[in-house]
């Protein structure tokens, strides 16, 4: 049974690639919770097990063993379609770079999910353009990605990721590529996202982005080894002396 | 399909046509590469389908190609009244068999037949006009008409000079004109003697653009049948269906500009359906060609969906699943199909406007129609066009749908895997495919040999991508370049392995069909039966025979200034002795005694049994047959001729010499001689005898078992008049002592017919056959594709490889790397390409060759093998090419080593 009103749930996930000696253990016995308008921040070192959180959360893989809950919907009994499906209608993703189609303009990649979900070309272009306006992109809808600054195309990517009605954003070092302050306008915006009512997972390894969420949480060596209020001992916990 | 999936397939089709759509503006050297190969086959096949279709003519064109001005072409054919279909085109007697018209027409006799005014004009659409040029006679396609009468004058059209006005006038083609090699207002003369005529007009006959001479009505023109000669008419006012009763009634067939009412309009029906084996393997030919069109766009494809990995991934991300994920590469098929498709069919269509000059002067040699496309065939090409398109991007999005979206995202690869089941349906289809081409070569049905073959080459292109794997597993001694090659291509099979199947099914189908042309010229070869042994001449009259021909020592001596060594015989054959009538006929054969027989029909169907006993049957191995080369069944000698004629021994040759001039008969086949005599049966045809009457006489007679073994019976003269013959002087035979060279050959024919009316024939020791040209372009075809598939692979590798080239530079390879991976990488394609379609091209040229031959060794009447016989010539180019290919990609690659500055 789902936690009431989560909008993610990982109950004791593990997530285990290769079998034998050659086996690699990403997550081990995970358990996490993301509640509406909360943005929960992932932090720890290279390969410990961030990214494959996020793909775990979004539908994009399976668990080994453990539960995967989207808006109450377990993962693992969902079908390839419908997971497809779950991610054009609830989840939004943003990655470090190349978040874009080259070959579509900037409203066209904003308003793919609707397409694909077969929306109208025209319904789904108004809700694009809404959702580029939303951040700051007006007027710049017909341009391709390689017509745009690194900033404004992350902030595509997170228009894509928040168009319509998507309760659970999930980004993975989405300021990665970008300087300072387009950095922090990108989460300026999540988290006005998340405080509008969406969840938010959140991969970073810098402490300051942390800061942006409600609540972080330290993976190493695929354990979740602490789940706190931000900044508080992170860089002891991130390299591994905090506990 | 529910509203909301079917609005969800239509907007996923939207997202991936215009994602196809920019893709190909971004990519477009891939673009390119695609386009031109899908355009090429497209722009061919538009070309011939809108060539053809101008060349086809429509009734009207054909109508005023034939009655040039006039109303209607009349055509006495019959006696008795006739019936006729709407355009004159078959006729049928009224009652009763038909009475062919025999007798000349007149026109007076047609004008009387027409209502008063109108007026006809004689065509005769061939007669004969023969000249002599460089010592050869040189026939000419004449027609008989007046050019000055506008009934018949739009029938030409004149380039240069006037109409012919008098008998000793003639107009000719352009190309006659050159041929005759006279000038406008020079004069020719025919080969009978007949002329001079003067040339006075350059015409163009629009239905034949080759040598053509008109020439007046008035001209001699020698005898013509009546129903060979058009009557153009024109009568006042509109041809009434009435007048087309009447001249049927007379005998005469009547065309007019429209169909004539209430009669049969059988081609107004609709064109005929065409012949189901011949459509059949027009399908299967295509389909062929598709798949190889196919083949080689897929790596292109392959390589596009490997260098969009990402975006593929992002698609997934926003909410694709897989069959979303299908339909972005299968709408790149659809776009690039579509595209090459457009352009093929424009550039085609454009190209056949152009060169339709061309085309009517050397391929129809006839002027087309008028300008136009033929829109069903031109759809049904960009159809075909888009079908491969898809086709080509079919394993890729496939392949593309099974990514691991996580993999992609994070720029990684997923490993191929070995998938049993394709090596499985790879074997099967092959083993399949030969069991069915056998099964096809058994009952000698081409369009199952031809599916058997398709399936078969299907079957290994299955098969493929399971051998690239495991060569590269074999591949770890080998020294670093073709290694990485190697390995290269294991890693990249989905662009890898249709470039080698393409390259195998190319040479595959050139090296069966070369297998199957060498042996079948191997086997016609040894076959071929001269008629008189081969290097000897024949002299034959080549007038009617009313004038006398030179003795044999006047031609001995011509001949023997161009052959030194050769001796002349005079050639004789049996004709009726004091004919009745020129149309008396006789016919001579010596008879076979009944119990020596073979009881077995040639002709009759035999059941398995019965061919078993008739091959065993001894009676039935004939000892001579009728020749390929020259016939010369039956002849009147005293002995001279016969050693030219048979290359007997001399000790036979003597014995039969002794016969003939002994009052004998000399035969080739031992079971016609019983008891030292042999047994001749003369028939003689006369006009109004039915049946012929017959003479048998049984004469001492002598069989040759040396020599030629070809049916031949040769009379003394004394045997002859027993039958009621006689010798009729047919030429000479020249014994050459061997095979006169070309140049000898030249100066016989040009010097010979100086002496006498005489053809020069020399017997050929093989058939008239050279399929070297045939077996060079089957080569030349697959190596042309075996080069473009080795050069779009090596390129798209190239391209794909540029990280491993930066890493190469990195640790220190030398620039020299580059070229001899690109070298190694082409090798690859090129080389397991070839050895793979020479292989699958020699045992399916076996299976089918042993097939028909198991077939033929049970077959009545006796067939001969095929002996199979390797095509070294073509075999030799399409080991050769590979090392081009090699050589090409090692060449044309930068030694430069890349520096790869960002991930893309």
């Amino acid at each position: 049974m789902s936690e009431a009103g989560a909008v993610l749930e990982l109950r004791d996930v593990y997530r285990t690639h290769g079998a034998g000696e050659a086996a690699v253990h990403a997550l081990r016995g995970v358990s996490l919770t993301v509640r509406p308008g909360e943005l929960v921040a992932v932090m720890g070192p290279s390969g410990s097990g961030k990214s494959t959180l996020l793909s775990l959360a979004g539908g994009l893989d399976r668990p080994t063993t453990g539960e995967v809950l989207v808006e109450g919907a377990a993962l693992g009994r969902l079908d390839r379609r419908e997971l497809a499906r779950l991610r054009r209608r609830r989840v939004g993703y943003v990655f470090q770079d190349l978040n874009l189609l080259g070959s579509l303009t900037a409203a066209e990649n904003v308003a793919l999910p609707l397409e694909l979900d077969g929306r109208g070309v025209r319904q789904a272009r108004r809700l694009a353009l809404a959702a580029l306006a939303e951040v700051d992109l007006t007027g710049l809808g017909d341009r391709f990605p390689d017509q745009m600054s690194g900033g404004q195309q992350q902030r595509v990517a997170i228009a894509r990721a928040l168009v319509d009605e998507r309760r659970l954003v999930l980004a993975d070092e989405p300021t990665g590529a970008l300087d300072s302050q387009a950095g922090e306008a990108v989460l300026h915006l999540l988290r006005r996202r998340v405080d509008a009512g969406a969840a938010g997972v959140l991969v970073t390894h810098e402490a300051r982005h942390a800061g942006w969420a409600d609540r972080v949480v330290f993976l190493r060596d695929g354990v979740l080894v602490d789940s706190t209020a931000p900044l508080v001992g992170v860089e002891q916990l991130l390299t591994g002396s905090g506990r | 399909m529910s509203r909301g999936r079917f609005a969800g397939a239509v907007g996923s089709w939207l997202v991936a046509l215009r994602i196809a759509r920019r893709e190909a503006r971004r990519a477009r050297r891939r673009t390119a590469l695609v386009l031109a190969m899908i355009t090429l086959p497209v722009l061919a096949l538009s070309f011939t389908a809108v060539s053809w279709d101008m060349a086809e003519l429509t009734r009207a064109e054909q109508l005023d190609r034939r009655l040039g001005g006039a109303d209607a072409e009349l055509r006495w054919s019959a006696e008795n009244a006739l019936v006729q279909d709407a355009w004159g085109e078959s006729s049928w007697p009224a009652q009763g068999e038909s009475v062919p018209r025999t007798r000349p027409v007149a026109a007076a006799e047609i004008t009387a037949l027409l209502p008063a005014g109108s007026r006809v004009s004689r065509v005769r659409w061939w007669v004969p006009f023969e000249v002599r040029i460089d010592d050869r006679n040189v026939s000419f396609d004449a027609r008989s008409l007046d050019l000055t009468d506008p009934v018949a004058r739009p029938l030409a059209r004149l380039r240069a000079g006037r109409p012919p006005a008098e008998p000793t006038e003639i107009a000719v083609s352009q190309r006659a004109l050159r041929r005759l090699g006279v000038p406008l207002g020079g004069t020719v003369r025919t080969a009978d003697g007949g002329g001079p005529y003067r040339v006075v007009g350059v015409v163009e006959f629009p239905d034949n653009l080759r040598e053509v001479v008109a020439v007046r009505p008035e001209a001699p023109a020698g005898p013509v049948a009546p129903a060979d000669e058009s009557w153009l008419v024109d009568v006042p006012g509109r041809l009434d269906p009435a007048l087309v009763d009447r001249l049927n009634a007379r005998g005469v067939t009547v065309t007019a500009r429209t169909a004539v009412p209430g009669r049969d309009d059988a081609a107004g029906d609709g064109t005929p359906l065409p012949d189901a084996a011949d459509t059949g393997n027009a399908v299967l030919v295509g389909g062929l060609g598709l798949l190889e069109v196919v083949l080689l766009v897929g790596p292109a494809f392959a390589v596009g969906v490997r260098r969009r990995r990402r975006d593929l991934a992002l698609v997934a991300v926003a909410g694709g699943d897989h069959v979303h994920l299908r339909r972005v590469v299968l709408a790149d098929g659809v776009v690039l199909g579509a595209g090459g498709a457009a352009l093929g069919l424009l550039l085609g269509t454009a190209a056949a406007f152009a060169g339709r000059p061309l085309v009517e002067q050397y391929v129809t040699a006839a002027r087309s129609g008028g300008y136009r496309v033929f829109p069903a065939a031109l759809a049904a090409i960009g159809a075909v066009a888009v079908l491969a398109g898809v086709l080509a991007a079919l394993a890729p999005a496939w392949a593309a749908a099974r990514e691991d979206v996580v993999a992609g995202l994070a720029g990684r690869r997923t490993p191929p895997r070995h998938r049993r089941r394709w090596l499985v349906v790879g074997v099967l289809l092959t083993l399949g495919g030969a069991a069915v081409a056998g099964l096809g070569a058994a009952s000698t049905t081409p369009t199952v040999i031809l599916a058997g073959l398709i399936l078969g080459e299907l079957g290994l292109v299955f098969g493929t991508p399971t051998l690239i794997g495991l060569l590269a597993g074999a591949g770890r001694l080998l020294p670093l370049a073709p290694r990485l090659a190697l390995r290269d291509a294991s890693r990249n099979r989905s662009s890898a392995a249709p470039a080698i199947s393409a390259v195998m099914a190319a040479v595959a189908g050139s090296v069966a069909l070369g297998v199957y042309v060498a042996s079948d010229e191997a086997r016609a070869r040894a076959d071929w039966q001269p008629g008189i042994p081969p290097g000897n001449v024949l002299l034959l009259r080549s007038d009617s025979g009313a004038a006398e021909l030179p003795p044999v020592a006047q031609v001995a001596e011509r001949v023997r200034a161009v052959l030194p060594d050769g001796t002349v015989a005079r050639v004789d054959v049996p004709a009726c002795a004091a004919p009745t009538s020129p149309e008396d006929y006789c016919n001579v054969a010596a008879v076979v005694p009944p119990d020596r027989e073979c009881p077995y029909e040639l002709t009759g169907y035999l059941t398995a049994d019965g061919r078993r006993r008739a091959l065993a049957d001894p009676r039935c191995a004939r000892p001579s047959r009728s020749p390929d080369g020259l016939y010369l069944p039956a002849l009147v000698d005293d002995g001279s001729a016969l050693p030219v004629l048979t290359g007997a021994p001399a000790a036979e040759v003597a014995t039969a010499t002794w016969v003939l001039r002994a009052g004998g008969v000399v035969v080739n086949d031992p079971r016609q001689v019983v008891d030292g005599r042999v047994a001749v049966t003369a028939s003689r045809s006369s006009a109004g005898q039915d049946p012929p009457s017959t003479v048998t006489a049984t004469l001492p007679g002598y069989a040759l078992r040396g020599g030629l073994p070809v049916d031949r019976l040769f009379l003394s003269a004394a045997a002859a008049a027993r039958i009621g013959l006689t010798g009729e002087q047919l030429g000479y035979a020249v014994d050459t002592t061997g095979p006169p060279t070309v140049a000898q050959q030249e100066r016989l024919v040009a010097d010979l017919p100086r002496l006498a009316s005489l053809q020069v024939q020399v017997e050929q020791d093989q058939p008239y056959s050279d399929r070297r040209p045939l077996l060079l372009l089957l080569a030349v075809g697959a190596g042309v594709i075996t080069l473009g598939a080795a050069g779009v692979a090596t390129g798209l590798a190239a391209a794909e490889g540029r990280r491993d080239l930066s890493t190469l530079a990195a640790v220190g390879a030398s620039p020299r790397v580059r070229r001899v991976l690109s070298l190694c990488q082409a090798g690859v394609i090129a080389v397991l390409g070839s050895a793979l379609g020479i292989v699958a091209g020699l045992g399916s040229a076996l299976i089918i060759l042993s097939s028909v031959n198991r077939r033929y060794a049970a077959a009545w009447p006796v067939e001969t093998p095929y002996p199979v016989v390797v095509p070294w010539l073509t075999l030799g180019v399409l080991v050769v090419v590979p090392l081009l290919a090699m050589l090409g990609a090692g060449l044309m690659t930068r030694s430069r080593l890349p520096v790869e500055r960002r991930l893309e």
